[in-house]
């Protein structure tokens, strides 16, 4: 009898605080929207933001949302009683309850972190994946300064350390079989936030991202507005290209990695650096392909195709036009490394592995394409120097 | 060994060499004729044959004409080549693995031996590897030496040890064991070492351990080529004490085979045939194992006389048709090799095991 009207006046309690929380935020929240990112959408529902996620790959979770609630509002209330109050069908998504803004972060990947130095909330910094993947001086001296631990990820997950973070926030990306953490984490009852960012396949889509991670730490509005900026000059350069470039003009085509133990991996035509590589007015090889993610394919199929091209990009590995002709002379028969149009995206690089291309790249896909351009198209930019690449020797 | 009814006449068993000689050439033809990229008939033939038109880089070709060249010479002659040679040193260290420990199971890759290979490609690739990641078919000339001999030491250095070992065991499965234990432990040293590397290796290695014919040049193959060329020839000198061999360590002594040098000898050759072939390309599983017992069970012989130059064709045969089969998924697509060994491998072996009673009465 007692527990039963315990409950009740909890109940109540609860309901209630609600009420207020209804009526104090009626001034109306103005939602942030989402224009190009295909995994996360925004939305507003009695004065409570839901961030949905529902990245294409995410099979195990169709769809998860997250209520964002203040951190001093309804204390103690359940997930599923805010469901019912926000009228969501309990089949819509698996709803969960994230407190704003978030006060520890622990995000897995080093492309969670650039937002924080953006936005100027790195001291919700509370752990990170490792070190040595990080290559912002900034960021490095702010971990060294704060002594912030390196908790590791996938199979090396430090659990210890992130029970000992208390209410500490992980952000994750998701992945399959050991790598999954994510289980592992929800069976010690740490809040996990699922980023799906490294999903999208449009530079911008990527980009959008930084307003998630902004949301959750309670700096929406200038995610918003950074973003606004980055976007209006991506899509500028855009449109410069297409109109200085007249439907005659040649356009450079485009080859991509290189090859490794008989395979040659390339990136599908409809995925992330296709779309920059159509954008700056390169012509992708394999741009007429419909796969977003890579392609496994035979060496001399990609040699023949590649023999024509005359820029060759390099996401990794290759140091040295040395390098590349002592590993394989075949390679010297490419029309590319003739005319050392041979360029990789690893300027700015640190010797334990860190490339600033896949840390603050994602968010300034400006700079990516403005350094695209130039390669393919000098005349048009010729003011700019590379930030992100560099014409190997 | 009671061969009895089972033994093949002189007559049979030359005709069944001419088959899987016709069937290795075929194949090698085949490999070089298809490809992922369509090249007529006609052309290949030509780029084959008469190569002084087509091999002047001058020589007013199309574009098309000399990639086309470039593809047959340079990628897949060299490929097949490649596939040739490793197959029948997999299979030739395979056999003498079986011979030498009296055991069925034996194998590079089941005694470690091929673990061993791994640790000695990683050491050198990761402590010494610099900047420029990937494994040894991206390195330069010199570093592939290097690794190449780092791999047939570590080789050597597993074989040798479970051979130590095998004076102190009598059992046959706990040796086979005692190889297993010694492969993990080089396994998980590699694991260690790839742990603590920059994240871009990881990949590369993983593409390594999917084994591939295709990444060798013809520089390589100048390694590849007069290693297992010596290692085959030493096989064919060691004929004779591995028949001793077969009949017990007692018999061979008095037959009068100086034991510990022959054993030495096998050692240093299963171990140059494993690590040279791991090297160039990765960890080709099954192929070691398999290709005695196809070559015992089309035969119906252990005798060294025909099962080694017979290991040797099948070695190679299969090593081709898998690659063939790697290549088959079109579009350019290309399959891991080692999964192919084993899906296409694995139903002929059982299938000869079972038909004829060799799998049982030799070895």
């Amino acid at each position: 009898m007692l527990v039963e009207v315990c409950e009740l006046l909890k109940k109540v309690v609860v309901g209630s605080s609600f009420l207020l929380l209804t009526v104090g935020s009626l001034q109306p929240l103005t939602a942030l929207s989402v224009e190009y990112a295909e995994g996360f959408s925004i939305e507003e529902r009695s004065g409570v933001t839901l961030l949905n996620i529902h990245p294409r790959e995410f099979e195990n979770y169709n769809s998860i949302t997250y209520a964002l609630v203040e951190q001093d509002k309804h204390q103690g209330i359940a997930a599923d009683e805010l469901r019912e109050r926000l009228s969501i069908e309990s089949n819509e998504s698996e709803l969960q309850i994230i407190r704003i803004p978030i006060k520890k972060l622990i995000p897995l990947s080093t492309t969670f972190l650039p937002p924080l130095l953006m936005l100027g909330i790195d001291d919700v910094l509370s752990g990170i994946d490792n070190l040595d993947y990080i290559y912002s001086q900034k960021l490095r001296s702010i971990i060294d300064k704060r002594d912030i631990p390196q908790v590791g990820n996938g199979p090396s997950l430090d659990m210890e350390q992130i029970v000992q973070l208390q209410s500490a926030v992980v952000m994750a990306n998701s992945t399959q079989g050991e790598w999954n953490v994510v289980p592992k984490l929800k069976d010690a009852s740490i809040p996990v936030v699922l980023n799906g960012d490294y999903l999208e396949t449009s530079p911008l889509g990527r980009a959008e991202w930084i307003k998630f991670i902004g949301l959750l730490c309670g700096k929406g509005k200038e995610a918003e507005k950074h973003f606004k900026s980055i976007a209006t000059r991506y899509t500028e350069l855009r449109q410069m290209v297409q109109t200085e470039l007249s439907e005659n003009t040649e356009r450079p085509q485009v080859l991509m990695n290189r090859p490794m133990n008989g395979r040659w991996v390339v990136p599908g035509g409809e995925g992330y650096m296709a779309q920059f590589i159509e954008d700056a007015g390169g012509d992708y090889l394999w741009s007429s392909d419909s796969h977003s993610s890579s392609l496994v394919l035979d060496v001399e199929t990609v040699f023949i195709k590649a023999l024509h091209a005359d820029v060759w990009l390099h996401q990794y590995g290759s140091t040295s036009l040395q390098e590349l002709s002592q590993a394989d002379q075949r390679l010297l028969k490419l029309k590319a490394f003739q005319t050392k149009k041979v360029i990789n995206n690893d300027a700015r690089t640190t010797e334990a592995g860190s490339n600033d291309f896949y840390e603050s790249g994602p968010y300034q896909p400006d700079l990516i394409l403005a350094d695209l351009i130039s390669l393919f198209h000098p005349s048009l930019l010729s003011g700019h120097s590379l930030h992100y690449y560099r014409f190997l020797e | 060994m009671k061969q009895g009814s089972y033994k093949h006449s002189k007559a049979g068993i030359i005709l069944r060499f001419l088959l899987i000689l016709g069937a290795v050439f075929s194949l090698f033809a085949l490999d070089v004729f298809k490809g992922s990229v369509d090249i007529p008939l006609e052309r290949v033939l030509r780029i084959l044959f008469s190569p002084a038109e087509w091999l002047s880089e001058t020589g007013g070709l199309t574009l098309e004409q000399s990639g086309q060249r470039d593809i047959i010479l340079l990628f897949r002659l060299p490929r097949a080549v490649t596939a040739l040679l490793a197959g029948m040193g997999l299979a030739l260290s395979g056999l003498f693995m079986q011979t030498l420990f009296r055991n069925p199971l034996a194998g590079p890759s089941v005694l470690g031996i091929n673990a061993g290979a791994n640790l000695g490609v990683a050491l050198v690739v990761l402590v010494m590897g610099g900047a420029a990641g990937g494994f040894v078919a991206t390195l330069p000339f010199g570093m592939k030496a290097l690794v190449t001999g780092a791999a047939v030491f570590g080789a050597g250095a597993v074989l040798g040890v479970v051979l130590l070992v095998s004076r102190f065991i009598g059992s046959v499965t706990l040796l086979l064991l005692v190889g297993l234990m010694f492969g993990y432990l080089a396994n998980s040293l590699v694991t260690l070492m790839i742990h603590f590397s920059a994240a871009g290796r990881v990949q590369a290695y993983l593409q390594w351990t999917f084994g591939s014919f295709g990444a060798t040049i013809w520089n390589d193959i100048y390694i590849l080529l007069p290693v297992i060329g010596v290692a085959i020839f030493l096989g064919i000198l060691l004929i004779k004490p591995l028949n001793a061999l077969l009949l017990g360590e007692e018999y061979a002594r008095s037959m009068g085979v100086a034991l510990i040098r022959v054993r030495m000898i096998v050692i240093v050759v299963g171990a140059l045939l494993a690590g040279v072939v791991t090297a160039f390309c990765g960890p080709v599983t099954f192929v070691g194992v398999a290709v005695p017992h196809l070559a015992r069970g089309i035969f119906r012989t252990a005798d060294h006389r025909t099962i080694v130059p017979a290991s040797l064709l099948l070695g190679g045969a299969t090593a081709l048709t898998a690659d063939i089969v790697s290549h088959l998924p079109g579009q350019g697509g290309i399959l891991p090799l080692n999964s192919v060994t084993a899906l296409l491998g694995v139903p002929v072996v059982v299938w000869v095991l079972i038909r004829s009673r060799a799998g049982r009465s030799f070895i």
